[in-house]
């Protein structure tokens, strides 16, 4: 299984953390239990531009409220350990599609939290 | 590739930020670091989910209660600096202590331009293992162990 996450190793990937949290950036190793390290990592926030959030989502820390008509926002964060308990979905990142997508114009809610 | 245990062992005596998983934040400077991921900090300043401030001269964490830990970008660059260096040096070793060039002539005469230093059943030991298991390790030269 970690043979599928070594493949991705030096390329661009999505990770989906457990809070709800979206992280894009280089994926520079991984370990059996699913720790990953990255690099040029950049947090992607839905704001959801004015929409009410679900509840308990965005628990980002201090993330400020939606401002009007703000849709994405992309967080600088450098370079991470992450958790391997904290991973819900890694995923490889197509270039291609990546790089049609406008996220100015993307409008979409926070994914709230895993509840167990 | 840099392995997460690797990266925050290399950050010992940088600043690093440990984000738990109730929401605190820890900035210090990492003292020490186990493979299960517990850490000791100093001088550690804590922040709140309500963004109230504490000051912690030290401070040891138990790996299981991070969310993520951020480090300095340049730890990642002198990681790999180092991996790499490491591994000339292994090559260089090798190269050197092996008793004839590895690939550098086709020493078992083989058309198809395969060649392996010592055993006709070659080192990948898929090719002359299945056929007469005995063969493999005796220094064959002849083509009972072509593909």
């Amino acid at each position: 299984m970690s043979n599928e996450l070594q493949r991705l190793v030096g390329r661009n990937i999505f990770v989906m953390t457990c809070e709800g949290r979206v992280l894009i950036g280089k994926l520079r190793g991984v370990d059996t239990v699913m720790n990953l390290t990255m690099s040029d990592l950049r947090e992607r926030l839905f704001r959801g531009s004015g929409l009410p959030p679900a509840e308990g989502a965005g628990e980002t820390f201090m993330a400020e409220p939606a401002a009007e008509g703000e849709g994405v926002e992309e967080i600088s964060l450098g370079t991470m350990v992450v958790r391997g308990d904290n991973v819900a979905v890694v995923g490889e990142i197509d270039e291609d599609i990546e790089s049609q997508i406008d996220w100015s114009s993307v409008a979409a809610l926070p994914l709230p939290p895993i509840k167990h | 590739m840099v392995l997460p245990t690797a990266l925050i062992q290399a950050c010992v005596g940088l600043t690093v930020s440990v984000e738990m998983k109730n929401g605190l934040v820890y900035n210090g400077v990492l003292v020490a670091s186990d493979s299960f991921m517990n850490i000791t900090l100093r001088d550690v300043i804590l922040t709140t989910r309500d963004a109230r401030f504490f000051k912690i001269p030290e401070l040891y964490i138990r790996g299981n209660q991070f969310r993520t830990v951020r480090v300095s970008d340049e730890v990642i660059a002198s990681i790999e600096e180092q991996n790499a260096r490491r591994a000339q040096a292994r090559e260089a070793r090798e190269a050197s202590s092996a008793m004839a060039p590895r690939d550098g002539g086709n020493q078992t005469g083989r058309r198809d331009g395969t060649s392996s230093t010592y055993r006709s059943g070659g080192r990948g030991g898929g090719r002359g293992g299945g056929r007469g298991g005995g063969a493999g390790g005796r220094n064959r030269r002849s083509g009972n162990s072509s593909d």
